[in-house]
Formats: structure tokens, C-alpha cells, sequence
């Protein structure tokens, strides 16, 4: 009896609490009746991940096709290729978030640095026009310059460090190598903007403060700087590992492996969703691709909660 | 803070009211102009099918199925990205429209897994031209088969066996839902003096010259060629090629390595898997030996087309795989760097045959949102007749073309002009050719190549024959995980080869061969093989009865 | 002494620290300019002549071909209108709607504020496909209208997150003196929060307006049968696919006619265009980025 009617208090005094604080409750309702409409609602075509459906049974057959379970799942688990294209995915993203993740940030302390503000807008401006060169563009320059007889196999071969050409575009050695370097060189300028917005923030009396203090510049960046904007570095963070799977910041594995990909470094370019794309989509397997899509996106919930948990472990901040 | 809660409110609301009737005024203007269109679409065809002719009968045309004053509009989904064009105008659809009295209305795909999406929402338009899904589209719950709509209204269409054959090898039911365009029979090419378009080798005749014009008739001549263009020339790769269309296919018949995927002699043989056996490990071996010897490099498996041509422009390649119909612009800037450049085409370097196991190449499909089928079949009937073909590849006969002595067009000053200014597919817009012909292609094309390669093409059409009932036994979507079987080995194969070929040494090609082989079995090709036994048999009879 | 000692201590630490600046800011325009810079160069060359190589600093063949292929379609100048349209009401959407979500998300005393986060978390990764939204959008009668492109994207959940964040860092105590003198949530939303929030406001601004600026997916897809609306990413995007070689049909075909276009030069002049008007307005959106927005309100 008396656990009940704690309970019921408990409840009331929640509700009494959503009564006070309406006006923000109705901020955030909002969205959330947004997104049930244009997120949720549509979700119910997961369905299809579990059932055999064939496109030309129309809506009526999402509901109508017949169940298979687990099937694609297993399918997939048990494809020959199925640790190849782990092992590829796995390592690409994971490279690139260990490569590319720090890039934005220390870019974004040091262009903070910069006094003249003429020059700083001027780097910052230049630093993020690879952003805006697609992807597509950048293979096709790539297929120019880097070729067996590109201008950097030229160079290199002049200047005798090397005998035979390098077979950068199809020798599964380069394409790590490759992937990285283009996504660290894309991806900055455009994350510095984050991250520069979050150093405007800081309160400039800190670093007057700490001027009188004694601190030199690297001790200010360490201490000032850097803590306050722990927070979104975080919250990025912890997005970007959610992110996982679609590779780096900007989720440029699927784009690299398609584009960079080729016959020659197969073994290593293909990865989940080229494949899928292949034996999937193309084929007009829906329910296959959608099988795969849906497990790739319960591995990057469960990274991001687990990588919340853990960053608020460490840190007591996390995403929520 | 009451105020403001409602003040919130207020807000919310008159946003999303405002958005509702922004939406609700646009739909109302889009349902009145559908009814209008339906207004338009007099059914001419409802009365009555007796004969071929139906429409006002203005005596001119015997193709008169509309009105040429007031067209029946039909629209079209072109499941092509590439297409050049998007609008039915231009001199040769006026002309369909003044013989016809059809009108269509096309949308042009700017991704392929659009189709898909209109597919399952229902919002399919009348026709679909495709090349794909032609396994998923042939269901009766979405499109009319031919063959009711040829018995409901009677028409006289005469169509070849084999092409009801082809067609028929992709729907689930004995119907056929489209009739591929683009299909040439044995007897066909027997006709012509066209060569079909197959991969070819092309090279600096020139630079053959001066090599001191050695005979190459077989394999081991060409290396030996290549070993001298080498030693001559040290900047020069004796070969390239793109990944993107031919790859090294010439190099797979001249191996022996006639067929794909899968090889059977004859109905009462076992079907063997292409891949495995020796030819294609022949062909293997000696694209490594090319490689090794650095006669190709290795990045041209990363190479668009636009790459490989360039590359023989720039005076950096002797010779280039390209294919035999080849058109006047793909390879003329080499002039700037070698004014006089000749290239010609490599005749076949061995004895074996050049089989084809494709049947055809786009579907128009009728879905069963189109108000007008019977227009619809009869205009299909229209397309695929000598004259629709003509009309809609070649344009008028006496003002676009005239036929010289081969039989072959002669296109007028204007439509060459055009083709320079790159205005063609505007002015004429030979676009339309949802029954298109693959002769009369290959004739317009083969007008342009210059005499040396009559010859060569004659050696390569005598020794082409069509084998459709490879295609007739594919795996098909309806065979369920079959064709996942399939489609795995096709892509295994495709670029599992590679690796092989791009072997530092001998050692190292039989270590990649054998991973290659192991792959393969570990995918179970053997049952895929012991499963297109029985099918292949059965498409062999069904086409010799044909012949 | 010691103070001198001192000084010149720091300076040889702010010498380095400055000369390690200064060679990673080199390093980084040259880096980021040049490949920009030879796009550039390179769309005003022949597309044939520009796969042979040996291109650095100037056209070998100019030529502006590769602009007038993507212009030729007439109605360009009616989907350039459309796209500046939708940018414009698109961002400005997306920016107040997301601010306004994110505002009542930051108050970590907020009801199931676990609740909600997990709420757009999840969907922020689950997704029915394509084919399920096109029936949501069809029901809502947003097919075809021009609407399709601002209202269904007009809540970015990835941005809710780093605006919430970013709404945490300001003190609480502004909202808290506001409260005290009887304003209510919408009031201080409106007249203190927002014009703190210039930096993030900018942020998602830039972001999104870059996104409808190149978005041709909405207009191919869901506005497939009006062509009246169709944006100019989508032109530019038909223009590309045309050029390209899939197909043996289209070799042949592409053979038929004499370009001196090539898909990757066509591809680079429309990147030209495409990032133009964005270096032209970002500037603008940079003076936003200036520290002490907050002090100012906090002293006061």
C-alpha cells in the first residue's frame, strides 16, 4: 500500500513538474511531433528486412509478403565475403576516426591563434574549399594525377626514389593510404567551422586572467581554450563514432570505396554497403539491403550509447 | 507566463496552418489539371478492333492510330541517366506524331533506383523503356503482356519466334511482357554487310609501318609486335584499356575463352562453369604475361573509356581495345599530336568463334495505369516495324538519308553537321527507337569507318553467332536464391580475375589462380552448374525448334 | 633578473609556438587552394585534352564548353530561382525550428529529457528507405510542389544535438535575472537566447544552406513530373549523367557525336558554379564567429 501511493505521488509530481515547465515542453514537443511524422512514421517499412517482398506487390505488400525471420541476417553473416567486408569497413573507419578526428579541433586552436583577422578569415575560407570538391571530382583528378604515369609517379621516378611506377589506384597497398589522406584534407576546414564557433564562446576575461597570471599561449590553450570546448568536442564525437560504419566525419566510406574502388583493390575497397549496393540494391533486393541497413544502424546506436556512457564515466559530460 | 504559453501555441498553430493550406491550395491546382488531361484523351480505341487501322483513317498513314491534330499523349519513363534527351520534339517525333497520331511525354531517370520507388508506389506512367528490373516488371498484377493485348484487339503482328522466345524468358507465367529491342537473329547478319559491335582491337597502323608492317595472325605475333613497339618507343605502352566497357574481352576469345559463365556443347551435355575451366586459366595467363612484360599497365582497371581514348590521343599507346562500331569523334584529336595517325582494327587472332549470348538490349513495357493499350500495342507494333526503325534511327528517307550500293545510309549534309555541332540529338532526336533495330544500327555506324576495316569486319561478322539460349536459362529474380548465386559468381568472377592477372610472377599466378578457383567453390558454383543442366537443355530444344 | 629571464622565455616558447603556426597555415592554403585552384583551371580546358595530363597552372586549351553544356537546357534560369528560393526559406526554417527544439532540450531539469534525446537518437539512425517517405510525402500532398524541398528536412537532428550543447555553455543566470522580471520562455528565447546565439546560428545556417544549395535527390525523386520546380543541383546532375559511358549503347552513342567534353570536366565546371555564390556569401556569415558575444550580456 504504501509503495503504491509513493508511486502515485512520484507520478504526480512529475506531471505537476511538465505542467511548470509547459512552455519549454512545447519547445521540444514540437519536434518531437515533427519527427514522429517524418522519421517514424516511415520506419515501418523495416518491415521489409524480415519478410521476402518484391517490389511489384506495391505498399499492400509490405504487408502481405511472407515473413522470413532471420533469413537475410543469416545470409549475410554466412556470405563468404562477410569478414572480408567487416574487416575492411572496421579498419577504414576506425583509421580515419583515430587520423581525422584531432585534425579539426588542433586546426581550429591554432587558427584561433592567428591575430590578424584579415588572415585568419582568409586560411579559414581556403581551408574549407576541398568541402565543396565532390567526392566524384576527386577520383577523377586522383585517376589523373596519381596514375602509372600520372605527375606524382613522374616526380618520384625523377628524382630516382623510385624504379617502376607506383600503382597507386589499383594496389590494394595505397588504398588505406589513399582514403585517409583525402578525408583528412576534405573533412578539416569543414569541421574547424564547429569548432570555431565553440571557441568564439569562450569568455575573453579567462584568457585576460590568465595573461595576468603568467600563462604562456600553450598554457592557455591548454587550460582555457581546450576545456571549454570539451563539450562539443564530445558531443561530435560521440556522433561521429555513432557514425561509425558510414566512415569519418562526413561518412565518406561508401563515396571512397565506390569511386576509388576497383577491381584491382577489391580485397580491401569493398565494404559493406558497396557490396550491399551491389548484391542488393541493384538487383532490386530491397529486403536484403534493408536487412543490412537496419544492422548497421543497431551497431551505431549501440556505439553511441556506449560511448555516452563512457565519456560521462570519464569525463561526468556526455551527450545526455 | 500564460500569455506566452498560448502565444506559443498561437505560433505553432498558424505555422502549420499556413503550411497546410499552401499544400492544400497547390494540390487543388494539380487535380484540375489531370482532369483536363483526361478530358483530352478521347478513346478512340474503345469502339471496335477490327483490322489494323483505327483512328480517323486520313488514308495517308497506314500506322494512323491517333490524331495527328489532337495526339494521344502517353508518357514514358526513360530508366536511362545517360539519355540525351528528355523531350519528344525535334524533326523525327514530329514526324511519328504526323504518321501515328501518338504524342509521348517523357521523363528521363536520373537514378537508377527510381524506378523502384515509382514500381511500388503505384505511380507507374503508361510506358517503360528500360533495360533493367526487365525480370521484376513482367508481373501481371503491374503490366499488360503482348500477347493479350496482340489477341484482344487482333493485331497483325508478326513477330520472330525467337524474340517472343527471349521475352518470354523473364516472366513468370507463359506470357511475354515486352519484346527486347536491338535483337538480331543468325539470319539477320547473315543480310548485312554491317559487323556487330563486339570488343576489337585498334592500333597504329602508322606506327606498324614503320616497324616494318610484320604479319600478326596470331597471339604470340602480337606480343612479338609489342616487345618491338616497346624497344622503338620507350614511352609508348603497347596497350591499354578501360575498365569501364571492353576490359580485355578480345583477349578472352582469342584464348579460346569463347564463352562467360557457363559453357554447354549440346542438350544432352553438363554444363561446365566458364571460369574454371582451361581456356579462361589460357586467357589468365596470357593477360599476365602482358602484364609482366609491361605491356599494359595496371591502373587501366581503374580507367573510364574517356581515359583510354585520350590515352591513344596523346601518341602514348600504340594500340587500344575499342569496339568495332566506333564513331568519327571518339578518337580525332589524335591528329593534333600524330597528324598522321591510321588506326585500324585487328583482325581476329585465332579460329574460334565469337559467340554472343546477349538477346537484346532495352524493354518498352505497357503498365496497367496506362489508359490507352491498344494504342499503346499498335504504336509498339509501329516501332518495330522497317519503317518505324527507320524513321526512328535513320530519320526520312530521300531528305535525312539514302541508301548506297552496301545498303547502307547516307545521311545528308545537314544530319553530319549536326553531329559535329553536337546538335543531333536536338534537331532530329533519333531517340525513339523503342524497337530499334540492331542491323540497322550497326549500318549507320559501319557507313562511317573507313575501307580498311571492311575486310576485318567481314572475318568478325563470319565468325559471330548469336547462342540466346544462355540468356533464356539465366538465373532470373523469380529463381530466388539462384540468381543470388548467380549474381555473387558474376561478380566474383569479374573482379576476382585480376588479382591473377596483375601476378608479379609465375609463382605468385599460381598461388592467386588457385585462391581464385578456392573462392569460387566456396560459393558453390558446382551446384550452380548442376542447376543450369537441366535449364539450358530445355532453352537449347526450345530454340532449335525455331530454327 | 628574473622577470627578464622570464620574458624572454615566453618569447622563445611564443616563437615556436608561432613558427609551428605559421607553417601549417602554409601548408594548409597550399594544400586547399591549389587542388581548388586546378579544378578551376581545368574546367576551362577541353575535357579530352585535360585526361592527358601535364595541366598545372593555366588552360592549355581554353575553351568554355564545358560551362555552355551545362547552361544549354533552358530552363536553367528558372531552376536557379528555385534553388536560391528554397535555400533561402529552407535555411531560415531549418535555423529557428532547430534553435527553438534545442533551447528547451538544454535545460538539464527538463521532463524525459532522457526520453526525447533517445527519441531523436534513434532516428537519427533507423530508416525505413526510400520508398515508405515517398508514400508519407505523397499522402501529405507534397509530391511535385515546391514545398517537397523545405518542410520534410526543416528539423536536422544531428544539429538539434550540437545546438543543445552549445545552449548549455551559456549561464544559466541569464535566463534566470529574465525570469525574475516576469518574461516568459518565448520572450527570453526570442530576445536574449537568439542574439547569444549568433556563432551556432551561423553554423547550422552555413550547413544547411549548402545542402539545399546542392541537393538534385528531393527534385529527382519527389518532384519527378514537375519540371517547373526542378532545382539547378538536378540539372547539373542530369547534365553529368549524360556525359557519362556506362553503357555500351551510350559508347557507341557518345561516339556518334564529336565533344571535346569529357564527364570529369563537365563535373568540375559544375562544381564551379556550384561553390561560387557559397564563397560569395560565407564572408558574410564569418563575422558571426566573433568571441565575446556572451560576455556582454552576462557583465550587463
Amino acid at each position: 500500500m504504501k509503495g503504491e501511493s509513493k508511486a502515485k505521488r512520484y507520478r504526480r509530481s512529475v506531471w505537476r513538474e511538465f505542467w511548470k515547465q509547459r512552455s519549454l515542453q512545447i519547445f521540444v514537443l514540437a519536434g518531437i511531433v515533427y519527427i514522429l511524422i517524418f522519421n517514424y512514421i516511415p520506419m515501418f517499412g523495416l518491415v521489409i528486412g524480415f519478410k521476402d517482398y518484391k517490389i511489384t506487390s506495391g505498399i499492400a505488400g509490405m504487408i502481405s509478403s511472407p515473413w522470413v525471420g532471420f533469413k537475410h541476417f543469416v545470409e549475410f553473416f554466412a556470405d563468404y565475403k562477410f569478414v572480408e567486408l567487416m574487416r575492411n569497413t572496421l579498419v577504414l573507419s576506425i583509421l580515419k576516426l583515430i587520423c581525422s578526428f584531432p585534425i579539426p579541433i588542433i586546426f581550429a586552436i591554432m587558427l584561433n591563434e592567428v591575430r590578424h583577422e584579415g588572415t585568419k578569415k582568409f586560411i579559414q575560407t581556403i581551408s574549407y574549399l576541398p568541402y565543396f570538391i565532390s567526392w566524384v571530382i576527386v577520383a577523377g583528378l586522383l585517376r589523373i594525377i596519381a596514375s602509372d604515369s600520372g605527375i606524382i609517379n613522374d616526380i618520384l621516378m625523377r628524382a630516382g626514389l623510385i624504379a617502376a611506377p607506383l600503382e597507386f589506384l589499383t594496389s590494394p597497398r595505397f588504398f588505406y593510404g589513399l582514403c585517409i589522406l583525402t578525408a583528412i584534407w576534405k573533412d578539416t576546414g569543414w569541421w574547424t567551422i564547429i569548432f570555431l564557433a565553440a571557441i568564439t564562446g569562450v569568455d575573453p576575461t579567462m584568457y585576460e586572467a590568465a595573461s595576468i597570471d603568467g600563462a604562456t599561449r600553450i598554457q592557455k590553450m591548454k587550460y582555457i581554450t581546450f576545456p571549454s570546448i570539451a563539450g562539443t568536442v564530445t558531443v561530435v564525437l560521440i556522433l561521429a563514432l555513432g557514425n561509425l560504419l558510414g566512415g569519418g566525419l562526413s561518412g565518406s566510406n561508401f563515396e571512397q570505396s565506390y569511386l576509388l574502388g576497383n577491381a584491382g583493390n577489391r580485397e580491401v575497397a569493398d565494404i559493406i554497403q558497396t557490396y550491399v549496393m551491389r548484391i542488393g540494391l541493384s538487383q532490386g533486393r530491397y529486403s536484403y539491403a534493408t536487412a543490412v541497413g537496419m544492422l548497421q544502424s543497431v551497431i551505431s546506436v549501440m556505439l553511441v550509447y556506449s560511448s555516452n556512457f563512457i565519456s560521462k564515466k570519464v569525463s561526468g559530460d556526455g551527450l545526455f | 507566463m500564460k500569455k506566452s504559453v498560448y502565444k506559443l501555441t498561437a505560433l505553432l498553430m498558424a505555422v502549420l496552418m499556413t503550411t497546410a493550406s499552401f499544400t492544400g491550395c497547390a494540390s487543388s491546382k494539380a487535380s484540375k489539371n489531370s482532369r483536363t488531361d483526361e478530358g483530352k484523351a478521347n478513346t478512340t480505341g474503345e469502339n471496335g478492333s477490327q483490322g489494323k487501322v483505327i483512328g480517323n483513317g486520313s488514308g495517308d498513314s497506314k500506322w494512323m492510330i491517333g490524331d495527328p491534330d489532337n495526339p494521344i499523349e502517353l508518357t514514358v519513363f526513360l530508366n536511362h541517366t545517360w539519355y540525351p534527351i528528355e523531350d519528344f520534339t525535334g524533326i523525327i517525333p514530329e514526324e511519328i506524331t504526323k504518321l501515328t497520331g501518338i504524342k509521348l511525354k517523357p521523363v528521363r531517370a536520373t537514378d537508377y533506383t527510381q524506378l523502384g520507388v515509382l514500381a511500388s508506389s503505384g505511380e507507374l506512367p503508361d510506358l517503360i523503356f528500360t533495360s533493367q528490373m526487365m525480370d521484376t516488371l513482367s508481373e501481371p498484377d503491374i503490366c499488360y503482356s503482348y500477347n493479350e493485348l496482340i489477341d484482344k484487339y487482333n493485331l497483325d503482328w508478326k513477330i520472330p519466334g525467337e524474340l517472343i522466345t527471349n521475352a518470354k524468358s523473364f516472366s513468370p507465367d507463359d506470357n511475354y511482357y515486352f519484346i527486347m529491342s536491338h535483337t538480331a537473329t543468325n539470319k539477320d547478319w547473315q543480310k548485312t554487310k554491317a559487323v556487330p559491335m563486339v570488343a576489337t582491337l585498334l592500333y597504329r597502323y602508322d606506327m606498324l609501318e614503320q616497324l616494318g608492317n610484320p604479319q600478326i595472325n596470331t597471339l604470340d605475333d602480337l606480343f612479338k609486335v609489342y616487345d618491338m613497339v616497346k624497344d622503338k618507343w620507350p614511352g609508348v605502352t603497347p596497350m591499354n584499356f578501360s575498365s569501364e566497357t571492353w576490359w580485355l574481352d578480345p583477349f578472352k576469345q582469342w584464348s579460346g575463352c569463347t564463352l562467360q559463365y557457363f559453357i554447354m556443347d549440346g542438350p544432352d551435355d553438363k554444363c561446365r562453369i566458364a571460369a574454371k575451366t582451361d581456356e579462361f586459366k589460357n586467357y589468365l595467363k596470357n593477360c599476365n604475361y602482358m602484364y609482366q612484360k609491361g605491356y599494359f599497365n595496371a591502373d587501366n582497371f581503374a580507367w573510364n573509356s574517356a581515359q583510354a581514348s585520350a590515352d591513344i590521343c596523346s601518341g602514348k599507346a600504340f594500340s587500344t581495345v575499342g569496339s568495332t562500331q566506333y564513331g568519327p569523334g571518339s578518337y580525332n584529336s589524335i591528329y593534333d599530336t600524330a597528324p598522321k595517325a591510321e588506326l585500324r582494327e585487328m583482325k581476329p587472332l585465332s579460329d574460334y568463334p565469337l559467340i554472343n549470348t546477349e538477346i537484346g538490349w532495352a524493354a518498352t513495357f505497357i503498365t496497367k495505369n496506362n489508359k490507352h493499350p491498344e494504342e499503346s500495342i499498335r504504336f509498339m507494333q509501329f516501332l518495330f516495324s522497317e519503317e518505324g526503325q527507320k524513321l526512328t534511327q535513320w530519320g526520312r528517307e530521300g531528305k535525312e538519308y539514302t541508301l548506297n550500293a552496301s545498303g547502307f545510309p547516307e545521311f545528308s549534309k545537314e544530319w553530319k553537321q549536326s553531329i559535329e555541332d553536337n546538335t543531333n540529338s536536338t534537331i532530329y532526336n533519333p531517340w525513339f527507337y523503342f524497337g530499334g533495330s540492331k542491323i540497322l544500327e550497326a549500318e549507320s555506324r559501319c557507313a562511317n569507318e573507313p575501307e580498311s576495316f571492311q575486310e576485318t569486319n567481314n572475318l568478325i561478322r563470319e565468325s559471330y553467332i548469336n547462342e540466346p539460349w544462355y540468356a533464356y536459362a539465366t538465373p532470373k529474380v523469380n529463381d530466388g536464391d539462384w540468381k543470388v548465386l548467380y549474381d555473387k559468381m558474376v561478380d566474383e568472377v569479374k573482379t576476382g580475375q585480376v588479382k591473377v592477372i596483375l601476378s608479379a610472377d609465375d609463382a605468385e599466378f599460381d598461388r592467386n589462380y588457385q585462391e581464385f578457383i578456392n573462392r569460387l567453390d566456396s560459393i558453390h558454383v558446382d551446384s550452380l552448374a548442376e542447376f543450369m543442366t537441366p535449364r539450358l537443355s530445355e532453352a537449347m530444344k526450345l530454340y532449335a525448334d525455331q530454327q | 633578473m628574473k622577470a627578464e629571464g622570464k620574458k624572454k622565455k615566453k618569447s622563445m616558447q611564443d616563437n615556436v609556438l608561432d613558427a609551428a603556426i605559421v607553417a601549417v597555415m602554409i601548408l594548409v592554403v597550399f594544400s586547399c587552394l591549389y587542388p581548388f585552384l586546378l579544378a578551376v583551371i581545368m574546367s576551362f580546358n577541353e575535357g579530352i585534352d585535360a585526361l592527358k595530363g601535364g595541366i598545372y597552372f593555366w588552360p592549355r586549351k581554353l575553351t568554355f564548353e564545358n560551362y555552355g553544356s551545362l547552361f544549354k537546357d533552358p530552363v536553367w534560369g528558372n531552376a536557379f530561382l528555385v534553388t536560391l528560393a528554397r535555400t533561402v526559406i529552407g535555411t531560415t526554417m531549418t535555423v529557428f525550428f532547430t534553435l527553438f527544439v534545442s533551447y528547451g532540450l538544454s535545460h538539464k531539469d527538463l521532463v524525459f529529457r532522457k526520453f526525447y534525446f533517445s527519441f531523436f537518437i534513434f532516428a537519427m539512425y533507423f530508416s525505413g528507405g526510400v520508398i515508405p517517405y515517398y508514400i508519407l510525402l505523397r499522402s501529405l500532398h507534397l509530391l511535385n510542389k515546391f514545398w517537397v524541398y523545405v518542410v520534410p528536412g526543416c528539423l536536422s537532428l544531428f544539429y538539434i544535438l550540437v545546438a543543445t550543447s552549445f545552449f548549455q555553455g551559456i549561464p544559466e543566470e541569464i535566463a534566470e535575472s529574465a525570469k525574475l522580471d516576469g518574461a516568459g520562455e518565448l520572450k527570453i528565447f526570442r530576445s536574449l537566447i537568439l542574439p547569444l546565439s549568433k556563432p551556432i546560428m551561423a553554423t547550422i545556417a552555413i550547413f544547411t544552406s549548402v545542402g539545399h544549395w546542392n541537393n538534385w535527390y528531393d527534385s529527382a525523386f519527389f518532384a519527378t513530373s514537375n519540371k517547373g520546380i526542378r532545382t539547378m543541383a538536378y540539372l547539373m546532375t542530369a547534365i553529368i549523367n549524360q556525359s557519362s559511358t556506362q553503357n555500351s549503347a551510350a559508347d557507341a552513342a557518345m561516339a556518334a557525336g564529336v565533344r571535346t567534353t569529357t564527364t570529369l570536366s563537365i563535373q568540375l565546371a559544375a562544381m564551379v558554379i556550384a561553390v561560387l555564390p557559397i564563397l560569395c556569401v560565407y564572408p558574410f556569415f564569418q563575422r558571426y564567429f566573433v568571441t565575446g558575444l556572451t560576455v556582454g550580456a552576462v557583465k550587463s
